[in-house]
Protein backbone atom coordinates (compact mmCIF):
# COMPACT_ATOMS: atom_id res chain seq x y z
CA UNK A 1 0.00 0.00 0.00
CA UNK A 2 1.37 3.46 -0.90
CA UNK A 3 0.15 6.79 0.70
CA UNK A 4 1.36 10.13 -0.68
CA UNK A 5 0.32 13.80 -0.53
CA UNK A 6 -0.43 15.53 -3.47
CA UNK A 7 0.66 19.12 -4.48
CA UNK A 8 -3.30 20.05 -4.00
CA UNK A 9 -3.54 18.61 -0.47
CA UNK A 10 -5.06 15.33 -0.95
CA UNK A 11 -4.15 12.16 0.36
CA UNK A 12 -3.55 9.08 -2.08
CA UNK A 13 -3.64 5.72 -1.14
CA UNK A 14 -3.15 3.23 -3.48
CA UNK A 15 -2.36 -0.37 -3.78
CA UNK A 16 -4.75 -1.16 -1.10
CA UNK A 17 -4.41 -4.90 -0.02
CA UNK A 18 -7.11 -6.63 0.45
CA UNK A 19 -7.39 -7.15 4.51
CA UNK A 20 -7.56 -3.08 4.59
CA UNK A 21 -9.80 -2.81 1.92
CA UNK A 22 -11.98 -4.78 4.04
CA UNK A 23 -11.42 -2.78 7.02
CA UNK A 24 -12.02 0.42 5.79
CA UNK A 25 -15.42 -1.37 4.27
CA UNK A 26 -16.30 -2.39 7.02
CA UNK A 27 -16.30 1.09 8.65
CA UNK A 28 -20.04 2.29 8.43
CA UNK A 29 -20.48 -0.80 10.48
CA UNK A 30 -18.78 0.72 13.17
CA UNK A 31 -20.66 3.92 12.47
CA UNK A 32 -24.15 2.52 13.20
CA UNK A 33 -25.03 3.65 17.07
CA UNK A 34 -28.20 3.58 18.73
CA UNK A 35 -29.23 4.94 22.18
CA UNK A 36 -29.00 2.36 23.74
CA UNK A 37 -25.04 1.36 22.70
CA UNK A 38 -22.48 1.74 25.39
CA UNK A 39 -20.95 3.79 22.13
CA UNK A 40 -23.75 6.62 22.32
CA UNK A 41 -22.70 8.18 25.52
CA UNK A 42 -19.14 8.67 24.47
CA UNK A 43 -19.95 10.37 21.21
CA UNK A 44 -22.64 12.55 22.83
CA UNK A 45 -21.17 13.18 26.58
CA UNK A 46 -22.35 15.22 28.94
CA UNK A 47 -21.38 19.31 28.79
CA UNK A 48 -21.64 19.70 32.61
CA UNK A 49 -22.80 23.35 33.91
CA UNK A 50 -25.65 22.80 35.41
CA UNK A 51 -29.51 21.45 34.46
CA UNK A 52 -30.42 24.01 31.98
CA UNK A 53 -27.05 23.08 30.23
CA UNK A 54 -27.91 19.43 30.14
CA UNK A 55 -31.76 20.21 29.01
CA UNK A 56 -30.63 22.79 25.73
CA UNK A 57 -27.76 20.24 25.03
CA UNK A 58 -30.38 17.26 25.11
CA UNK A 59 -32.97 19.59 23.11
CA UNK A 60 -30.95 21.66 20.55
CA UNK A 61 -27.31 20.52 20.99
CA UNK A 62 -27.20 16.71 20.60
CA UNK A 63 -29.85 16.88 17.79
CA UNK A 64 -27.77 18.94 15.67
CA UNK A 65 -24.56 17.10 16.13
CA UNK A 66 -26.20 13.99 15.05
CA UNK A 67 -26.73 15.61 11.60
CA UNK A 68 -23.35 16.88 11.13
CA UNK A 69 -22.40 13.03 11.99
CA UNK A 70 -24.62 11.46 9.70
CA UNK A 71 -23.60 14.04 6.90
CA UNK A 72 -19.77 12.66 7.39
CA UNK A 73 -20.67 9.62 7.56
CA UNK A 74 -23.14 9.33 4.21
CA UNK A 75 -20.18 11.10 2.69
CA UNK A 76 -17.04 8.77 3.60
CA UNK A 77 -19.94 5.53 2.95
CA UNK A 78 -20.45 6.83 -0.41
CA UNK A 79 -16.72 7.29 -1.42
CA UNK A 80 -15.70 4.15 -0.08
CA UNK A 81 -18.87 2.40 -2.13
CA UNK A 82 -17.41 3.97 -5.41
CA UNK A 83 -14.09 3.72 -4.87
CA UNK A 84 -13.49 0.09 -2.56
CA UNK A 85 -16.92 -1.59 -3.35
CA UNK A 86 -15.63 -3.58 -6.48
CA UNK A 87 -13.10 -5.97 -5.62
CA UNK A 88 -9.61 -4.62 -7.57
CA UNK A 89 -6.48 -4.76 -7.73
CA UNK A 90 -6.29 -0.97 -8.46
CA UNK A 91 -8.42 -0.29 -5.26
CA UNK A 92 -7.17 3.49 -4.19
CA UNK A 93 -8.90 6.35 -2.29
CA UNK A 94 -8.13 9.77 -3.07
CA UNK A 95 -9.10 12.21 0.09
CA UNK A 96 -9.62 15.92 -0.72
CA UNK A 97 -9.34 18.41 1.81
CA UNK A 98 -12.52 19.19 1.47
CA UNK A 99 -13.43 15.47 2.47
CA UNK A 100 -10.94 15.79 4.71
CA UNK A 101 -12.92 16.61 7.92
CA UNK A 102 -15.45 14.48 6.97
CA UNK A 103 -12.80 11.10 6.81
CA UNK A 104 -11.26 12.55 10.36
CA UNK A 105 -14.10 12.00 11.98
CA UNK A 106 -15.71 8.75 10.54
CA UNK A 107 -12.36 7.35 11.51
CA UNK A 108 -12.11 8.62 14.81
CA UNK A 109 -15.72 8.24 15.61
CA UNK A 110 -15.09 4.56 14.47
CA UNK A 111 -11.99 3.61 16.66
CA UNK A 112 -14.47 5.63 19.92
CA UNK A 113 -17.25 2.87 19.30
CA UNK A 114 -14.61 0.52 19.09
CA UNK A 115 -13.08 0.92 21.91
CA UNK A 116 -16.15 1.27 23.91
CA UNK A 117 -18.37 -0.93 22.39
CA UNK A 118 -15.66 -3.68 22.92
CA UNK A 119 -14.55 -2.47 26.39
CA UNK A 120 -10.92 -2.35 24.97
CA UNK A 121 -7.91 -1.26 27.57
CA UNK A 122 -4.96 1.40 26.84
CA UNK A 123 -2.45 -1.51 27.52
CA UNK A 124 -4.60 -3.20 24.11
CA UNK A 125 -4.74 0.04 22.68
CA UNK A 126 -0.87 0.27 22.53
CA UNK A 127 -0.22 -3.22 20.53
CA UNK A 128 -0.73 -1.86 17.25
CA UNK A 129 -1.29 -4.71 14.64
CA UNK A 130 -1.46 -7.79 15.99
CA UNK A 131 0.74 -10.84 14.75
CA UNK A 132 -1.93 -12.82 13.74
CA UNK A 133 -5.84 -12.58 13.76
CA UNK A 134 -7.06 -15.58 15.09
CA UNK A 135 -10.14 -14.04 17.07
CA UNK A 136 -12.78 -11.01 16.59
CA UNK A 137 -10.90 -8.90 19.09
CA UNK A 138 -7.73 -9.40 17.12
CA UNK A 139 -10.19 -8.30 13.89
CA UNK A 140 -10.96 -4.85 15.79
CA UNK A 141 -7.52 -4.36 16.97
CA UNK A 142 -6.09 -4.40 13.41
CA UNK A 143 -8.96 -2.19 12.41
CA UNK A 144 -8.22 0.12 15.22
CA UNK A 145 -4.56 -0.13 14.04
CA UNK A 146 -5.38 0.77 10.53
CA UNK A 147 -7.61 3.35 11.10
CA UNK A 148 -5.46 5.26 13.53
CA UNK A 149 -2.59 5.12 10.47
CA UNK A 150 -5.44 6.98 7.82
CA UNK A 151 -6.00 9.22 10.51
CA UNK A 152 -2.84 10.18 11.41
CA UNK A 153 -1.66 10.80 7.75
CA UNK A 154 -4.90 13.45 7.66
CA UNK A 155 -4.06 14.89 10.97
CA UNK A 156 -0.34 15.50 9.24
CA UNK A 157 -2.33 16.52 5.83
CA UNK A 158 -4.10 19.25 7.95
CA UNK A 159 -1.28 20.50 10.18
CA UNK A 160 1.27 20.75 8.04
CA UNK A 161 0.05 21.82 4.43
CA UNK B 1 -60.01 59.33 45.08
CA UNK B 2 -59.15 55.97 43.07
CA UNK B 3 -56.89 53.78 44.82
CA UNK B 4 -53.15 53.98 42.99
CA UNK B 5 -51.63 50.70 40.83
CA UNK B 6 -50.25 48.38 43.75
CA UNK B 7 -46.56 48.78 42.41
CA UNK B 8 -46.89 52.65 43.43
CA UNK B 9 -48.07 51.96 46.83
CA UNK B 10 -45.01 49.41 47.72
CA UNK B 11 -42.66 51.11 49.73
CA UNK B 12 -39.09 51.13 47.57
CA UNK B 13 -37.46 48.73 49.64
CA UNK B 14 -39.79 45.75 48.78
CA UNK B 15 -40.05 47.31 44.97
CA UNK B 16 -36.56 46.72 45.60
CA UNK B 17 -36.77 42.58 47.23
CA UNK B 18 -38.89 42.06 44.53
CA UNK B 19 -36.44 42.59 41.48
CA UNK B 20 -34.29 39.86 40.24
CA UNK B 21 -31.04 40.32 41.59
CA UNK B 22 -28.01 40.55 39.16
CA UNK B 23 -25.28 38.89 39.63
CA UNK B 24 -21.97 39.56 37.97
CA UNK B 25 -21.18 37.62 35.17
CA UNK B 26 -18.85 35.11 36.59
CA UNK B 27 -16.50 33.15 34.21
CA UNK B 28 -17.01 29.84 33.26
CA UNK B 29 -13.88 27.12 32.33
CA UNK B 30 -13.86 24.75 28.82
CA UNK B 31 -12.18 21.80 30.33
CA UNK B 32 -10.93 18.98 28.18
CA UNK B 33 -10.73 15.52 29.41
CA UNK B 34 -8.08 12.86 28.71
CA UNK B 35 -9.24 9.62 26.60
CA UNK B 36 -7.58 6.96 25.83
CA UNK B 37 -8.78 7.00 22.04
CA UNK B 38 -8.19 10.20 20.76
CA UNK B 39 -4.62 10.69 19.52
CA UNK B 40 -2.55 13.49 20.52
CA UNK B 41 -1.88 14.80 17.41
CA UNK B 42 -5.27 15.21 16.87
CA UNK B 43 -6.37 16.50 20.03
CA UNK B 44 -3.71 18.75 19.55
CA UNK B 45 -4.93 20.00 15.96
CA UNK B 46 -8.38 20.68 17.55
CA UNK B 47 -7.61 22.70 20.04
CA UNK B 48 -5.39 25.35 17.23
CA UNK B 49 -8.75 24.78 14.64
CA UNK B 50 -11.26 25.94 17.31
CA UNK B 51 -9.61 28.48 19.72
CA UNK B 52 -7.14 29.63 16.96
CA UNK B 53 -4.42 28.92 19.65
CA UNK B 54 -0.84 28.58 18.45
CA UNK B 55 0.87 25.34 18.10
CA UNK B 56 3.10 25.48 21.48
CA UNK B 57 0.07 26.58 23.21
CA UNK B 58 -2.02 23.91 21.68
CA UNK B 59 0.41 21.24 22.42
CA UNK B 60 1.02 22.70 26.04
CA UNK B 61 -2.91 22.24 26.65
CA UNK B 62 -2.83 18.87 25.49
CA UNK B 63 0.13 17.60 27.02
CA UNK B 64 -1.76 18.62 30.44
CA UNK B 65 -4.59 16.69 29.48
CA UNK B 66 -2.87 13.87 28.55
CA UNK B 67 -0.66 13.51 31.77
CA UNK B 68 -3.45 15.31 34.31
CA UNK B 69 -6.34 13.60 32.80
CA UNK B 70 -7.42 17.40 32.40
CA UNK B 71 -6.90 20.62 31.25
CA UNK B 72 -8.62 24.37 31.07
CA UNK B 73 -8.06 24.94 27.76
CA UNK B 74 -10.22 28.46 28.23
CA UNK B 75 -12.29 30.53 30.73
CA UNK B 76 -14.58 33.32 29.60
CA UNK B 77 -18.17 34.30 29.32
CA UNK B 78 -20.65 31.03 29.62
CA UNK B 79 -22.42 31.46 25.93
CA UNK B 80 -19.14 31.32 24.35
CA UNK B 81 -18.30 28.39 26.61
CA UNK B 82 -20.68 26.71 25.52
CA UNK B 83 -20.07 27.35 22.00
CA UNK B 84 -16.56 26.04 22.28
CA UNK B 85 -17.40 23.02 24.12
CA UNK B 86 -20.24 22.33 21.20
CA UNK B 87 -17.56 22.73 18.53
CA UNK B 88 -15.00 20.28 20.51
CA UNK B 89 -18.27 17.77 21.22
CA UNK B 90 -18.58 18.20 17.22
CA UNK B 91 -14.36 16.68 16.75
CA UNK B 92 -15.48 13.98 19.57
CA UNK B 93 -13.27 15.43 21.90
CA UNK B 94 -15.22 14.94 25.95
CA UNK B 95 -15.14 18.33 26.92
CA UNK B 96 -17.37 19.73 29.70
CA UNK B 97 -18.07 23.55 30.81
CA UNK B 98 -17.60 23.83 34.64
CA UNK B 99 -17.24 26.96 37.03
CA UNK B 100 -13.56 28.32 37.92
Amino acid sequence: MKIRRRRDGAVVVSEIPQPVRLALLRLPLHLQISEGDSAHARLFPNPGGDADLGELWAEWVRPDLAKSFDTAERTVGMQLRRALGKESAEAGLIITPPLRDAWMHVLNRARLAIFERHDFSEEELEVKFPGEITTERDLLRWELAVYQVLLEVLVDAECEP
Amino acid sequence: MASLPPEITESPAKVARTQPRLEPALPWNVVVHNDPVNLMSYVTMVLRRVFGYADGHATRLMLEVHRHGRSVVWTGEREQAELYVQQLHAHLLLATLERP
